[in-house]
Formats: structure tokens, sequence, C-alpha cells
């Protein structure tokens, strides 16, 4: 029955593909069980789409792009701050530790150096490098053109650099 | 790429999937693939339901000798949603959808957090059926029961975390609770007429005010060292009232240093500031719950739904 092919189709391409969209989303959220949440929700969001009748080319492509919505959103929960901001409020801020350099254990510093990357080009590289999509398939993930793409990635990779040097 | 970029690139690669989260995952997925669900005739659903057709349906007619399972017709799930005891799709919504969804919750944390907005579905139900003058009918029956339920789940969660030692999250949690319980106390004042359900709900915003006092006096001595700025940093963002700002303006976070903090100092700001978070949270779940319950108003019957913040 074509529900039956269907759905092992999908799940060799959860077999295929989990590993791979769970690191992702580690990579953004720095958060295991968020990304193992973010990856399961990944799975089942995809799988209605799959039961609704859409005309998927590309799975990967597509689980990628269904991770990167659930993974904005989980930002927009967050919400970014501006220092301005507080400083205008009138704090005081604590340090920072989980930025501080020395606290170097081994492998966590490479792993800290992403994180501190702008999410705009940590998107791009993690999926370039780690996930070893084409920047075609980026492209389509992030919706912009594959120029602006080659080009975020190009200043990510500056940006991760300068931050390698200042350790 | 140079060497130390790539090696950071090659450590990346290395984190990895644990095979039991991988297992555990795929197990939810085919739970979730599997689950068999009746057909519903397409005429019946637009009657009965709430639901805006603005969702697309599939309805896939279970074949006579079905030995295999039947695939879950996400139409109906979806469909679900905005129905209110009464409609023909409630039980998929109440023993399915949530079901599904709290089976799939993993921590202590999500667990707890999801009965809350379990609750939350049913103080909502609550607030729509008074709309139709139809909450007596269904009050006693299923949703008491329910809420009850999903609000001493919570509870207990908050408990635990308060025995092995979680303050914090146990007061997070509570906090939540609280929130939700007091908005909805504050809307069903105007709304339940009869006084069908506010005493209930009345007794539980009591009980969890009381909680959060326990905890509080907990907090103030405990040995806790964190994010105090994060938390500020978030209210800031979600646009909190004056009278909140004015409370966290009062709050000054010491130097975190190991030299010279001050532990009860820190703990005062610290609960000072859940104080404000939760002033802020209350204003901005009245005016959504308030637009929500606005939308499946019935026009000949105008309600005023008040919208003025609550302390």
């Amino acid at each position: 029955m074509q529900q039956l092919d269907k759905s092992q189709q999908f799940l060799a391409d959860y077999e295929s593909f989990s590993e791979a969209i769970f690191r992702h989303c580690f990579f953004r959220v720095s958060d295991r069980e968020k990304a193992r949440d973010l990856m399961q929700d990944t799975f089942v969001k995809a799988w209605q789409q799959v039961t609704a009748g859409a005309d998927i080319k590309n799975m990967r492509a597509f689980l990628y792009r269904v991770a990167n919505n659930l993974i904005i959103d989980e930002y927009r929960k967050k919400k970014a701050y501006s220092l301005d901001q507080m400083q205008e409020a009138g704090f005081e801020l604590a340090s920072q530790d989980h930025l501080k350099i020395e606290k170097i254990v081994e492998g966590r510093e490479a792993l800290e150096m992403l994180e501190q990357l702008d999410d705009k080009y940590k998107e791009v590289i993690i999926m370039r490098y780690v996930d070893d999509l084409s920047p075609q398939e980026i492209a389509e993930v992030v919706g912009e053109s594959e120029n602006l793409v080659s080009v975020r990635i190009h200043r990510g990779l500056v940006r991760l650099r300068e931050l390698v040097n200042k350790v | 790429m140079d060497k130390e970029l790539k090696d950071i690139i090659n450590k990346a690669k290395e984190v990895r999937l644990s095979a039991e989260d991988k297992a555990q995952v795929r197990e939810n997925l085919v739970t979730f693939m599997n689950k068999e669900v009746e057909s519903v005739r397409n005429d019946e659903l637009v009657r009965h339901s709430n639901w805006h057709p603005k969702i697309w349906f599939s309805f896939a007619r279970i074949p006579a000798m079905a030995v295999l399972s039947v695939f879950l017709v996400t139409g109906v799930s979806f469909a679900a949603e905005g129905s209110i005891p009464g409609d023909t799709l409630y039980p998929v919504k109440v023993n399915f959808n949530e079901e599904f969804q709290s089976l799939i919750a993993f921590s202590p944390e999500s667990k707890a957090k999801f009965e809350i907005k379990r609750a939350e579905r049913r103080l909502e139900e609550v607030g729509r059926l008074a709309l139709h003058n139809k909450l007596e009918t269904h009050w006693k029956g299923s949703l008491e029961v329910r809420l009850e339920k999903q609000i001493e789940r919570a509870s207990k969660h908050v408990a635990m975390l308060e025995e092995k030692g979680e303050l914090r999250k146990a007061a997070l949690i509570n906090d939540r609770l609280e929130v939700v319980l007091s908005v909805h106390d504050q809307i069903l004042t105007d709304l339940d007429t009869k006084k069908i359900a506010t005493k209930k709900i009345k007794e539980r915003v009591k009980k969890v005010a009381a909680r959060r006092e326990a905890l509080e006096k907990k907090l103030l001595t405990a040995k806790v060292i964190d994010k105090l700025p994060e938390e500020k940093k978030t209210l800031i963002k979600k646009k909190i009232t004056p009278k909140a700002i004015k409370v966290i303006k009062d709050v000054k976070a010491p130097k975190i240093n190991k030299q010279n903090l001050k532990q009860r100092e820190y703990n005062k700001a610290y609960i000072k500031l859940q104080q404000a978070k939760r002033a802020t949270e209350k204003r901005i779940l009245l005016k959504k719950t308030n637009q929500r319950l606005k939308s499946f108003r019935i026009k000949t019957k105008p309600t005023k739904l008040k919208d003025s913040v609550s302390r």
C-alpha cells in the first residue's frame, strides 16, 4: 500500500538524517535536550507534510528547512538583548563566565568558538562544513540567494578566524 | 580553510546523538505515525467543530480488512485543536493530541510545563463555554476533573523539584502556573456570571500563591549563584510595565565575585526579579487570552472583557 511505502521511506530517512539534524540543532541552541526535542519536532512536522501530500523532492534539504524554522521560533522565545538597553535601566552586568577564554577544557574550546559566532554566520558555517550541504541547498533552506550565502560563509570564516586569534 | 578552523569543524563533527536518544525518538515517531484515528465525514467536521476551514483536511477510509495499522489522518488532528467539550472532535483533542505530546515531553520540567499548558487549554475552554452559556453542562462532567488533574500533576512536579533542592526551577514552574491561573481567574470573574467554575479556580489561585510564598522563604536562605542579569535582559525585551521597571530599578545586582558575594541580598534581588517577571507575564497573557476569547464570541451577545493589568 502506498501509505506503507511512505512510512517505510520516512523511517529510512530518519535513520539517515536524524544524527545530522540533531547535531545541527545542538550547535544552534547549545543545549542537548533542547536539540533532541527540536530534532524530534522536525521529523514530526515533516511527517505531517508527507501525509498531507506535499511533494518533497529533496528530503534532506526539507528537513533542514523545517529544523531551521523551529530553531528560529526557539530564538524568538529566548530573544536577543541589547547591552545599551540594559545600561539604560541602570544595571550592572555580571561577567559572562561562559565566554571566558581561560576556561579551556580539551574540545570545549572549539565548540565555544562556534558558539560565539553570530547566529546568521553560525547557521551557514555549520550547514556548509559540518552538515556538508551545498551552497545551493543552504540557499534553499534559509531562503536567500546563493550569492548571499557564499558571502556570508566567507565572512563567517573570517569572524571565526578572528575569534580563534583572540585566544 | 586553515588548520585551526579545520580542527574546530572536526571537533564539531564529533558531537553525537546517543544511540538511546536516537531509538527513543524513533519510537515516539512510530507511535505518532501509527496511531489509529477514525475517519470523520467532511460535513460533520464543518458542522460540529469550531475550527475554521483554513486547514486542509485529509481523510482516508479505513480498509475493511485492516490488519495493518492505519496512519494518522493529520487533518483530523489539526481540526480537533479548536474544539471544546460537546464537539465531536473534542475527544481527539484531549485523548490523542495532548496525550501524545505529554508522552514525548522528555524532562520533568517539560512535562510540568506541558501540564500547565493543558490546564491553560482547559481554562480557555471554560471561558468559551461560559460565552456560549454551556458551562453548566460540561463543567462537572469533564472539565473540572481534568483541570484538577492537570494542576495536580504540575504541582507534583514542583514538589519533586523542591525536594531535589532545585528551588529555582520549582519556583519558575510554580510562577507559570500562578500566572495562568490568576489571568484566567480574572477573565472568568467577568464571564462566568453563574459562578459555576470560579470558586474552584479561586481556591487554586490561593494554593499556588501560598506555594510561592513558601518557596520564597526557602529561596531567601538558599545558596545559589547564577544568572540574574540574563533574566533581566529577557524582561526588558518583553516590554515590561512602568510598575515592573520600578521594581527592577530597585534591584541592584551585586558584582558576582567569589570574594564579596552577599548571598542573601542576591537572593532578595532574585525574588524581586521574579515578581516583576510575573507581573509582565500576567499582562501579556491577559491581553493574548482576551483576544483569543473575543474571536469566539457570539455576535449577538456582546460581553465586556476587561483588559486591566493585574498586580
